[in-house]
């Protein structure tokens, strides 16, 4: 009703815009009165009618009325289910004393003092739209709240409401529970999907009731995604689920996995994968003489190879990924793959026979006569000197012997962790100060190659070695001394897995440090044979600890042993350490 | 992804342990004598009598993991050396390390021009003092041995090098009495500024 106030003009005419209106659509309506404001505080309207030809009101929702001058807006929805046809706006006002608000001279309280009404069109909903469904894919195994975003629903306080809403799948996993159709354009409802639903598309209809002709529906299109419970497979066979179980594999073989869906319907991909593995994994690990190489495990992966470096068990491997639809929307709540595994390895060790010997060695010199040269070695060998045709042999100064290992190979890594040769010199028999003594090394790096070469591959499980230093040196020292301190790794490569064309790799055991260290005189009166080594051995296959075994925290690299270059050697002339 | 290059560990000689070592009373030498069978035995592997080659060598530029055929001046250049035992027993396959090289193998390197490429100098000390090794390949396989060249030539000049590497079969003699030689094929690597 619009009541108008005493002194306040009444309107003379009146105009809307627009005059065709759409059920189940908010249509926004000017309405012009030339001069006057019929919503100005000498007029206001505080109810509209919109009826049918023959007065009866019509069903609408109307918007907030706001005016300025000589214009007003309106916003006005006639029902969903209000069908074609020619209706009335009409506005109206009246007079109330009791409100200040004077009657004209023949008119008493409420009376109608001005009036307009306005024929308009009404088109009814062709049938239900829908614009969305959100969210469009639905996780197997969860319950999850979705929104029918559209036009033309039917509403409960529609008096032919409210509209169905239906789903049908395939494997018969999906159903609805609590639906509402809270508006027009909007209905809410909780979807419910069974664990083992598969990856596949559902049909959601929305069906008005009937209006005039039978009922109406439209189906959602692009169709809900069911998204599946991920798998987890390893050697083709589902690992994860209801069919997991303890899974055992062996450090250093691949666990190579894959995972289902692999693919999504209706348009979906799979868009994240995220995994999580319990333990010490790498993706790859590479060593040469050059150096080292190692790959981090892949954890975004939808397939993912791995190596676990150490035995454990209870090791959780879980998975999830995140579904996309075609306009980019992406749905991470994804259930948990999960698996458990055993890794496991045979307990190894590595121990050291040490000859004890420093002794005088002599090498035949090619390049001198064939004359014998003295070596301080650790050992006690005789051949050629090294460089010359042939091979040294005799008994070695260290010898070390894994154990422990079946259905693999083990690995041989030493390196030089410092090797000095130090040579003094006598003072001048006609006085004088000694010369400076001469020093070669440090010689740092890794011994020989990757694995180390000193191993007979029909007794793969012992390495040998016997460093030596030359004693005749083109001058006559007074003493010479080998300062040689090195580390051997024990690595273990497994058999390569059955059924499997990836190769295993060398996982790291354990490490020994040992030394040799020694000094051999030079007897007076100065020649070239008259040596003899220190009295006290300080040839030692072990420097204390013992075997010590690997472990994850060792270095950055899970515990290999470290390397960037070959040992080598560099002697500086007459170079004083204090 | 984790690489190293340049990590190692070290354990400096400190005064203390090189005066003790000197102070050290002296004893007597033992002459060396012949190595009889035992406890930390080793020695090379011998088959003589063989009729044929042993072994044969096959090589490639860089090393197991990393093919190169292409390196810069004053860089690491590696080589690597496949011997593969193609008798029906275990053959030896021992040698010994110094200056960083297999002494095992023999090294032919040349430039453009034919010429034996410039070695890089190297103390008679420095190339005596390493360490030997005993090995063996079982029959029908094959061994590798990566070999940093570029400790035993100079590669600081661009261009191309034609390397060849041999090494004397411990068991295939000529009439003479010597080792007979056996040679692998020959590479190219270029050196570039």
């Amino acid at each position: 009703m619009c009541h108008a106030q005493a002194g306040c003009s009444q309107p003379t005419s009146a105009t809307i815009v627009p005059d065709t209106w759409y059920a189940g659509v908010m249509n926004i309506v000017t309405i012009t009165t030339p001069n006057v404001n019929i919503f100005n505080i000498g007029y206001y309207c505080d109810s509209v009618d919109l009826t049918t030809g023959s007065g009866a009101e019509i069903p609408v929702t109307w918007e907030d009325i706001s005016g300025t001058a000589d214009s007003a807006t309106i916003g006005v929805e006639p029902a969903a289910s209000v069908p074609t046809q020619t209706a009335l706006f009409v506005l109206e006002s009246f007079c109330d004393p009791d409100a200040n608000m004077p009657c004209p001279a023949g008119t008493g309280a409420n009376d109608i003092v001005w009036k307009v009404t306005f024929p308009v069109q009404i088109v009814g909903c062709p049938a239900p739209a829908i614009t969305s469904v959100t969210p469009s894919g639905w996780w197997a195994g969860q319950q999850q709240d979705i929104t029918i975003t559209g036009n033309c629903f039917v509403t409960l306080s529609d008096p032919s409401g409210p509209s169905k809403v239906t789903v049908t799948d395939g494997a018969g996993a999906v159903t609805l529970s609590n639906v509402t159709v809270v508006g027009p354009n909007q209905i809410t409802a909780t979807v419910n999907v069974t664990k083992k639903a598969p990856a596949e598309t559902v049909t959601l209809k929305v069906t008005n009731p009937p209006s005039g002709g039978g009922p109406q529906s439209v189906t959602a299109s692009p169709a809900p995604v069911v998204l599946p419970v991920p798998v987890i497979k390893w050697k083709g066979n589902a690992i994860s689920g209801d069919s997991t179980k303890n899974q055992s594999v062996i450090v250093g073989q691949p666990v190579e996995l894959t995972t289902t869906p692999a693919t999504l319907p209706g348009g979906f991909t799979v868009s994240k994968s995220t995994w999580d593995i319990d333990g010490t994994t790498i993706k790859q690990y590479q060593g040469d003489a050059s150096g080292i190489t190692l790959q981090e495990t892949d954890l975004d992966t939808q397939n993912t190879t791995y190596y676990w470096l150490y035995p454990d068990s209870g090791l959780n491997v879980t998975y999830t990924y995140c579904a996309t639809d075609t306009n980019g929307n992406q749905i991470c709540t994804s259930p948990q793959a999960k698996a458990t595994y055993k890794a496991t390895r045979p307990t190894m060790t590595l121990s050291t026979w040490d000859s004890k010997e420093a002794t005088i060695e002599h090498f035949t010199e090619c390049a001198y006569h064939n004359e014998k040269e003295p070596y301080l070695g650790y050992g006690d060998l005789s051949g050629p000197v090294l460089g010359c045709p042939g091979d040294q042999e005799g008994t070695v100064g260290i010898k070390l012997t894994a154990s422990g290992a079946s259905g693999g190979k083990y690995v041989f890594v030493q390196i030089v962790d410092s090797d000095f040769g130090l040579y003094t010199y006598p003072a001048p028999a006609g006085g004088g100060a000694a010369p400076p003594p001469d020093l070669c090394g440090p010689h740092a790096g890794l011994d020989g190659g990757m694995p180390f070469p000193g191993v007979y591959k029909d007794d793969p499980s012992v390495a040998y070695d016997g460093p030596e230093l030359p004693l005749d040196i083109g001058t006559e020292p007074a003493t010479a001394t080998r300062n040689f301190h090195a580390t051997m790794y024990l690595l273990w490569q497994p058999d390569q897995l059955s059924g499997t064309n990836t190769e295993s790799i060398p996982v790291p055991i354990g490490h020994q440090d040992w030394q040799f260290i020694a000094t051999a005189f030079h007897k007076p009166p100065p020649g070239r044979d008259k040596w003899s080594t220190s009295r006290t051995p300080t040839a030692s296959g072990d420097e204390g600890e013992g075997f010590v075994p690997a472990t994850p925290s060792d270095n950055e690299l899970y515990g290999y042993p470290l390397w960037a270059h070959l040992a080598s050697t560099v002697c500086n002339v007459s170079q004083w350490i204090n | 992804m984790i690489t190293i290059r340049g990590a190692f560990r070290v354990k400096l000689l400190t005064a203390a342990m090189m005066i003790a070592a000197s102070l050290a009373p002296a004893q007597d030498a033992a002459p060396s004598t012949s190595p009889t069978q035992g406890e930390g035995h080793v020695g090379p592997i011998r088959h003589p009598g063989a009729s044929s080659p042993s072994f044969t060598l096959a090589l490639h530029s860089g090393t197991r993991n990393r093919n190169a055929s292409e390196f810069r001046a004053g860089s690491d250049v590696w080589i690597t050396i496949v011997e593969k035992n193609i008798t029906n027993h275990t053959i030896d396959f021992s040698g010994s390390f110094s200056g960083g090289v297999d002494n095992a193998f023999l090294y032919d390197v040349k430039d453009e021009d034919g010429k034996p490429a410039e070695q890089v100098q190297m103390s008679r000390l420095e190339s005596q003092m390493g360490n030997p090794y005993w090995s063996d390949i079982l029959a029908g396989e094959s061994e590798a041995r990566e070999v940093l060249l570029s400790q035993k030539y100079k590669f600081d000049r661009p261009g191309k090098y034609f390397i060849q590497v041999s090494r004397p079969d411990i068991d295939f003699l000529d009439k003479d009495g010597n080792r007979v030689v056996v040679k692998s094929n020959i590479i190219t690597i270029t050196i570039t500024g």
